[in-house]
């Protein structure tokens, strides 16, 4: 329905383009007036749900000139802070917004899909129609370098055990969460606002561990204030080679990639595929774009692009994985 | 002091260009109301990237300190403020405008604040050496004894009229409680709204409870608030002076103001509530507070730029912000290849005493802008107030929707205006609802925090905490003691 009437639009507009260009002769030859190429045609809204300077904020700084410089018309893509409620009320409005690819979003694939299974949300991640991934960020568990706690099997014989966290809902929580229920360790969370004030916390020693994503914390491993305990991915990470997976913890191997941090580009859901194949392209060039990587490599950030299909086939696997250890967030949430 | 070194650096040509054209560009988001110190950074970070990690310093410290001083003018002349950090000057800084002072308001409050900013960046150039260790010290009994002290501040706020004034504290606690709570992070009275999940967010609480109630008065009171009083000629030398006259006072805020700054997750905006809390208890005549006291202003002009100096602390010893606008400054200063944290100690000393001299010569060359500005500006109390009220609502909900560009501010905005308006008039205190909703979540997390942590042993064996609860109950006891005192005395003053 909306399909049709979209079309008829875009028919009566370029009938009425081309009327124009009849009339006055001098108009700018470049313009596509054909209905599925002729997408954008006004600038591009590029939502971000969190403050400014934060790495997602960064991120979609750093990325929009570059998509705005491979999309077929020069229009520009504007970068709007939306931020509050972890991203949710950002997450909610692109959901909302009307799916004609002039609203995008940058997604928390990790933070999200928490909050989706803890708290009542309108946007739902399965249903976002999903354009890249930008990068991923992996979960890591750290304690302080002043830490007696060498391994995660330390932690084991403590009989109480404090863990740093922002908020029980947080995807690093749950990571912590289900990785103590497989090793048995009783602990009790330690809450704050904010990733620093949760650091902070581990550092004065008033936390014994915290677990968060390694873009987050590699500046306080690297200055030598926190010390790594586990990395979760597939293969260690080749800086840190001292530092176990969860399989090698002995650990379900299951929960080497499932609590991973992705950052996703999105749109609402049901956009059209003429319109995802465009901004998809544009993103994919500005991924390859060498003077992007430039950009990238002042800010030590680093790409790990998956296409459209592939990220939604991603995140279906996550959202999969997360249901699987919904069991461990309701036993969470029901403790008080 | 090896900042010395680097003024000399920052003198060349094209430093000083950078340098104004950041002052400019930081107090015009100063004024608008809403907009603060980690927009402005944002903003400007962008503009950077062609820089070198030089240039890029000093234009960000330049524009960063420039921002405080827009927003105090904006609330002296209009009782809006920039930022939630600037709301407490509005307590005495509008009332002192409604007697034709704005312009020793506004003198005072830009003098209190270029030299509050001065001091807290001289301590922080002396603390360098023990940021570690003094960042460490506080942790969350601490915490709870600072904010347990600054509610103390309503019982002196709204002496006279106690009951009233307790029951506008347990409405704005009540109001500090809405949000996520600290114990779970679950919802709590949000009422199915995403929008409150993080809490009612201060900026437009404030801009409803002051600036809009305050139109609503000058529609329904029909006053034109300057008109019928001339503005001395001498305004602008009388506020300066009054910084020297209150110079004790004066430093007692700075040094508030630092010490709330080291703390990261206490916010910026308790530094102003808490020095101007101090100010009114320390008062000969505390019962001149919220009716146009220049000390109130001062108190807290010098605490809020002070302040900036001690949150440059964890952010230089640990990489961690101190505020949202050092949040942001630290992710400007990773774009270049420095990393904010023990580096910046040791093997970045240089580029450390260049961001504290760009700070220092920012303020110098802002206050003088603004002061140049600000002074200029006080005609605005000689237009009549229905003509005011207008441009009052207008500025104001611009200012808060411009904050996140969410119709809801705008929404809790008027709905407080409209409870300011009826506070207002059946005499409750704004400012202690106010104090109470700054603290009240500060107070509730961090009493988990210590519990989860230290049990109840936390709040009574660790020095520090100990001698906070020794101020708050001085604090209590004082005025009493006072009294009776002075009744001994035979002078018998009520206080």
């Amino acid at each position: 329905m909306r399909k049709t009437k979209l079309q008829l639009f875009l028919l009566a507009s370029s009938l009425l383009l081309v009327f124009v260009m009849a009339g006055c002769g001098a108009s700018p030859a470049s313009k596509d007036a054909s209905a599925s190429s002729n997408f954008p045609t006004k600038n591009i809204e590029f939502v971000v749900g969190y403050a400014p300077g934060g790495g997602y904020s960064d991120w979609a700084q750093a990325i929009a000139p570059f998509i705005k410089k491979h999309l077929p018309n020069q229009v520009n893509v504007i970068v709007r802070h939306m931020e509050g409620a972890g991203s949710a009320i950002a997450a909610n409005y692109v959901q909302k917004a009307k799916p004609d690819g002039y609203t995008i979003g940058i997604y928390n694939l990790g933070g999200l899909a928490g909050t989706q299974l803890a708290r009542e949300v309108q946007f739902d991640l399965s249903t976002v129609t999903w354009l890249a991934r930008l990068s991923l960020d992996p979960a890591i568990a750290t304690v302080s370098s002043k830490s007696p706690y060498q391994t995660m099997e330390d932690l084991a014989s403590k009989d109480h055990v404090i863990m740093s966290t922002k908020g029980l809902a947080a995807n690093a929580t749950l990571t912590g969460a289900a990785t103590f229920a497989e090793m048995g360790v009783k602990w009790t969370p330690l809450n704050h606002d904010g990733t620093s004030e949760s650091l902070l916390a581990v550092i004065r020693g008033d936390a014994d561990i915290t677990w968060g994503s390694i873009d987050s914390q590699k500046q306080y491993i690297d200055s030598g204030d926190m010390r790594m305990l586990m990395y979760y991915n597939s293969e260690r990470h080749p800086d840190y080679p001292d530092v176990p997976i969860p399989s090698e913890a002995g650990l379900p191997e299951e929960m080497n990639e499932a609590f991973n941090t992705h950052r996703l580009i999105g749109a609402p859901p049901e956009l059209p595929d003429d319109i995802r194949a465009i901004l998809e392209e544009a993103i994919k060039k500005a991924i390859d774009d060498p003077e992007f990587h430039e950009v990238l490599e002042k800010m030590e950030f680093t790409t790990s692009y998956l296409n459209s299909a592939d990220t939604t086939e991603m995140v279906e696997t996550a959202l999969q994985g997360y249901q699987n250890y919904k069991d461990v967030v309701t036993e969470l949430l029901a403790k008080e | 002091m090896g900042f010395l070194g680097q003024i000399d650096t920052l003198l060349q040509w094209d430093y000083v260009v950078i340098m104004i054209g950041a002052v400019l560009f930081g107090l015009i988001i100063g004024i608008l109301p809403g907009l603060g110190g980690s927009v402005t950074l944002a903003l400007l970070i962008p503009i950077t990237f062609s820089m070198s990690p030089e240039a890029a310093i000093v234009l960000l410290m330049s524009a960063y300190s420039a921002v405080n001083y827009g927003g105090s003018i904006t609330s002296i002349l209009v009782n809006t403020p920039g930022d939630a950090a600037n709301a407490a000057t509005t307590f005495d800084g509008y009332p002192l405008a409604k007697q034709g002072k704005a312009k020793m308001a506004i003198s005072a409050s830009i003098f209190a604040s270029v030299l509050g900013g001065f001091i807290g960046l001289f301590l922080l150039d002396l603390l360098i050496p023990v940021a570690r260790t003094l960042v460490l010290a506080f942790s969350y009994p601490e915490f709870f004894m600072l904010g347990l002290f600054g509610l103390t501040v309503i019982a002196v706020v709204t002496q006279g009229n106690t009951f009233r004034g307790l029951i506008s504290g347990m409405f704005g606690l009540m109001l500090a409680y809405v949000g996520t709570d600290p114990l779970l992070g679950l919802d709590r009275f949000t009422f199915g709204s995403d929008y409150l999940w993080d809490g009612l967010s201060l900026v437009p609480v404030i801009i409803g409870l002051f600036a809009i109630t305050e139109a609503f008065s000058l529609f329904t009171q029909q006053e034109a608030y300057g008109s019928d009083i001339k503005v001395g000629k001498k305004g602008a030398i009388e506020g300066i002076a009054a910084v020297f006259k209150n110079f004790w006072l004066f430093l007692r805020s700075c040094f508030i103001g630092i010490f709330i700054g080291i703390i990261p997750g206490v916010g910026g905006s308790v530094a102003s509530f808490l020095s101007y809390g101090m100010a009114v208890q320390t008062s000969k005549n505390p019962e001149k507070f919220g009716k146009g006291a220049i000390e109130g202003v001062i108190a807290v002009e010098s605490a809020n730029d002070a302040k900036e100096g001690g949150s440059l602390l964890p952010t230089l010893a640990f990489g961690i912000p101190g505020s949202s606008a050092m949040a942001v400054l630290i992710g400007g200063l990773l774009m270049h290849g420095l990393a904010p944290g023990p580096e910046m100690l040791t093997t970045d000393i240089e580029l450390t005493y260049l961001l504290i001299a760009a700070a220092i010569m920012g303020k110098i060359f802002a206050g003088v802008l603004s002061f140049v500005i600000g002074t200029r500006m006080v005609f605005i109390t000689n237009i009549k107030g229905t003509l005011m009220a207008p441009g009052i609502i207008a500025i104001a909900l611009v200012g808060c929707y411009a904050t996140s560009g969410n119709i809801a501010d705008v929404i809790v905005a008027l709905v407080f205006g409209l409870i300011g308006f009826y506070f207002k008039k059946y005499g409750y205190s704004r400012i202690a609802m106010i104090i109470a909703m700054v603290l009240g979540g500060l107070i509730e997390s961090s009493y988990y925090q210590s519990m989860a942590t230290f049990g109840y042993s936390g709040f009574f064996t660790r020095p520090i905490a100990l001698v906070l609860l020794g101020m708050t109950l001085l604090s209590i006891v004082w005025p009493y003691v006072r009294s009776q005192m002075k009744k001994s005395r035979g002078k018998g003053i009520s206080a």
